[in-house]
């Protein structure tokens, strides 16, 4: 750019007078000036006459905006369920407040669960949910249902987007599918913060629609189990059921080490709750025998109600959660659940070990029975163990380690283990057997982030 | 407050101006190093009390609050505004202490009209106020704030005040602003977590004397009709500014010259760029 402007004789150096066109540079006049007043701001001296900063090539290289999650979940209850879970979650942050997120599950599951029949002291036969085959239980052995080899597929996405500084709207969807079982749902949550961010308010609303289509159909309720090969007892191939969950929270934040949150949780199911597979034991009231096995029947309404509140703080450098969630619903059962970790931080911060301790109990739902007895007909019954009386205990140690390039890996084991209570006393020959068996569980999972 | 022996040098660590900052210097005797880390502290403090709009209590709270009347200032005061005419001098008017006001139009979701913006112009212009080594005088309804000067020359006073106190190298970080005098030619490994404006993936920079500043928050906007706009404000169209770079680093003799060519970059928009340039400064530009 060519300026024409004028210049003192002093200043010849900066300007070259070629004839008529004149090339001046301006010499920075802002740095001399600006100096001089940061002298005269500060009182008495310069910091440094010259700034000065070793120069590495530093590339500007953009903050990263895609960050990914793999993990291998393996789940073993020693001679039931096996299930192998790889995960994969990627999230796209546009900004600190605007992120896509996405996440795909697979579930493979292998193995046997109880079926909802008792141990006999003797052999027992049962006839597979397609009615084809059977398969059999040991004398003093948990019936243990083999059938299902199961794969399920889940994809779910997210977006949170903020309407401004202060506020923001998190959108989802779910896909979630196994040969048998659907689901479909979306949900939608409302954040604001207020109190310069110390305080955020959460509001969401979530509707799932399932649909199940069992093998072999759906079973009569309370209908007699009958043998392998003859007509079975089924009413309809599919069925249907609707969630709509809300939820109510606040997060408040303490101090700069601590935070607290709480929320109250509303979900009601309408629809197909009962386990197709699921059968009750029907026991002599005078000899303790089995006189028949019959389908389940849980009622078509389930109403929850939940209350959440967790603590998480740091210690010096490391950092401590505990959380408690109570949960009530019309079924009758009502659970506590306190969780501990405690995060140990060492190496410079780049390694942590997280001890981890779980203890949940909870109470029977009102129709679960252990066993009913011949000539009982109640309305609603299961005889699914998850839902008696029952207390769990969860230890787990996690290691983690912060690797190259924002990357990092962790390694979690955790050790389940669920005991509990039959509803009813044994019968006769049923003495000396275990209605209610322990179920343990060993898992492993190892995560990587990149 | 923390003060931790670490690597050979006290690293004192507090919040103050909405930053964490960091503070290293050495003292061979334990008990001088804590009086010295509570100097520090209390020197932060009566600054952030002094010129924190946030505060009701602060000076240029109660100087705002008697807009029309004479307030009383002192000779830091003084100094801060003799130092804020001169930026708006050689920035042409463009980097003007009175532009705060119009945050009250400029809100998320609210674009003013034509009208409301004109009837704001009157409100701000740094030569309107009537100012001297007594006292200050602002038109009514018009306020000045500091803010845009205040942690970097915090940076710098407790730079000189500290090495009033010690012989060590010493560092200050407020937020990733940096202030040394580079003692010993000391090099300040200063880690990636303390200047993320820079956007760089996981570096430390090797700082050995001067002043770094960064202007710009590279995730703070207006939001207004899916349309953002920046949040630096143009004096001369009442409006924030078009074009600016997410954030702007600059490295300078002081931290309070970094922090303001930092602002005066921001206010050349699209030629913050050519501008560091032509003025001889190192700088990062995040767009």
């Amino acid at each position: 750019m060519i300026t024409f402007t004028l210049v003192k004789k002093h200043q010849a150096a900066d300007a070259v007078l070629q004839g008529a066109a004149v090339v001046v540079t301006k010499r920075s006049k802002i740095k001399k000036t600006l100096q001089v007043a940061v002298i005269g701001l500060l009182g008495v001296k310069a910091i440094a006459s010259e700034p000065e900063m070793i120069e590495k090539p530093i590339s500007l290289k953009p903050e990263k905006t895609w960050f990914f999650d793999s993990s291998i979940l393996y789940y073993s209850e020693p001679d039931r369920v096996t299930a192998i879970e790889p995960v994969l979650a990627a999230k796209k942050k546009y900004s600190e407040d605007e992120i896509l997120s996405f996440k795909l599950v697979v579930d493979s599951l292998t193995g046997a669960s109880h079926n909802g029949a008792t141990t006999s002291n003797v052999a027992q036969t049962f006839t597979r949910p397609s009615g084809k085959g059977t398969y059999t239980a040991e004398a003093g052995e948990t019936p243990l249902d083999d059938t299902f080899h199961d794969t399920r597929v889940a994809i779910s996405s997210s977006y949170q987007k903020p309407i401004d500084r202060l506020r923001r709207n998190i959108y989802g969807v779910n896909v979630s599918n196994e040969y048998d079982y659907l689901s479909l749902s979306a949900n939608y949550m409302y954040q604001q913060d207020f109190n310069q961010k110390n305080t955020t308010l959460n509001a969401g609303v979530s509707y799932a629609f399932d649909t199940i289509e069992p093998e072999g159909g759906l079973p009569i309720p309370f209908a007699s189990m009958v043998g392998a090969g003859a007509t079975q007892p089924r009413q309809g191939s599919d069925d249907t059921k609707q969630i709509i969950d809300l939820i109510l929270g606040v997060t408040q934040v303490i101090d700069r080490e601590s935070l607290f949150q709480v929320n109250y949780s509303y979900s009601q199911a309408d629809g197909y709750m009962t386990d197709p597979f699921k059968l009750l034991s029907v026991i002599d009231s005078a000899t303790g025998s089995t006189d028949d096995y019959i389908y389940e029947k849980r009622p078509d309404q389930r109403i929850k109600h939940g209350l959440f509140t967790a603590y998480k703080t740091a210690v010096g450098k490391d950092a401590f959660e505990v959380s408690y969630r109570f949960m009530t619903d019309d079924w009758g059962i009502n659970s506590h659940t306190l969780d501990f970790h405690y995060t140990w931080l060492f190496s410079n911060g780049r390694k942590f070990l997280e001890p981890h301790i779980r203890l949940y109990t909870q109470s029977k739902a009102d129709f679960y029975e252990t066993f009913l007895v011949t000539g009982e007909s109640p309305k609603h019954a299961s005889a699914d163990y998850r839902l008696g009386d029952m207390n769990a205990y969860t230890i787990g140690l996690k290691y983690g380690q912060e690797l190259e390039n924002e990357k990092s890996f962790s390694v979690r084991l955790e050790y389940y283990l669920q005991t509990g209570d039959p509803s009813r006393s044994e019968i006769g020959v049923q003495r000396g057997l275990d209605l209610y068996p322990d179920v343990d569980a060993l898992m492993l999972q190892v995560t990587y982030s990149f | 407050m923390k003060l931790e022996l670490k690597n050979n040098f006290y690293q004192l660590q507090f919040d103050a101006m909405a930053s964490p900052c960091e503070v290293f210097f050495y003292d061979p005797k334990t008990k001088r190093a804590e009086k010295i880390a509570l100097q520090i502290c209390e020197e932060v403090e009566r600054l952030e009390k002094k010129y924190s709009r946030y505060r009701k209590e602060s000076e240029i709270s109660k100087i705002n609050a008697n807009a029309g009347k004479k307030v009383e200032i002192d000779q830091e005061t003084f100094q801060l505004l003799q130092f804020a005419d001169t930026a708006f001098e050689i920035s042409l008017k463009r980097f003007d202490i009175t532009t705060g006001v119009l945050r009250q139009i400029w809100r998320d979701g609210i674009l003013p009209s034509q009208e409301v913006i004109e009837d704001y112009k009157k409100k701000i212009g740094f030569k309107k106020i009537e100012w001297n080594k007594n006292y200050i005088r602002l038109p009514k309804e018009m306020e000045i704030d500091f803010g845009g000067i205040v942690k970097e020359y915090a940076a710098d006073k407790v730079c000189l005040l500290l090495r009033s106190l010690v012989d060590s190298p010493i560092l200050l970080n407020f937020g990733g602003d940096l202030s040394s005098d580079g003692k010993d030619n000391h090099v300040w490994h200063v880690g990636i977590e303390a200047v993320k404006q820079l956007g760089l993936a996981k570096q430390t920079i090797e700082f050995i004397k001067g002043g770094l500043a960064t202007s710009g928050n590279t995730r703070r906007f207006y939001e207004v009709n899916g349309k953002r706009y920046g949040h630096i404000l143009d004096p001369l169209t009442a409006s924030p500014v078009v074009g600016a770079p997410l954030s702007v680093t600059v490295l300078a003799s002081s931290c309070t010259e970094a922090g303001l060519l930092a602002s005066l970059a921001m206010l050349k928009a699209e030629n913050a760029e050519t501008f560091l340039k032509k003025e001889g400064y190192t700088y990062w530009i995040q767009r």
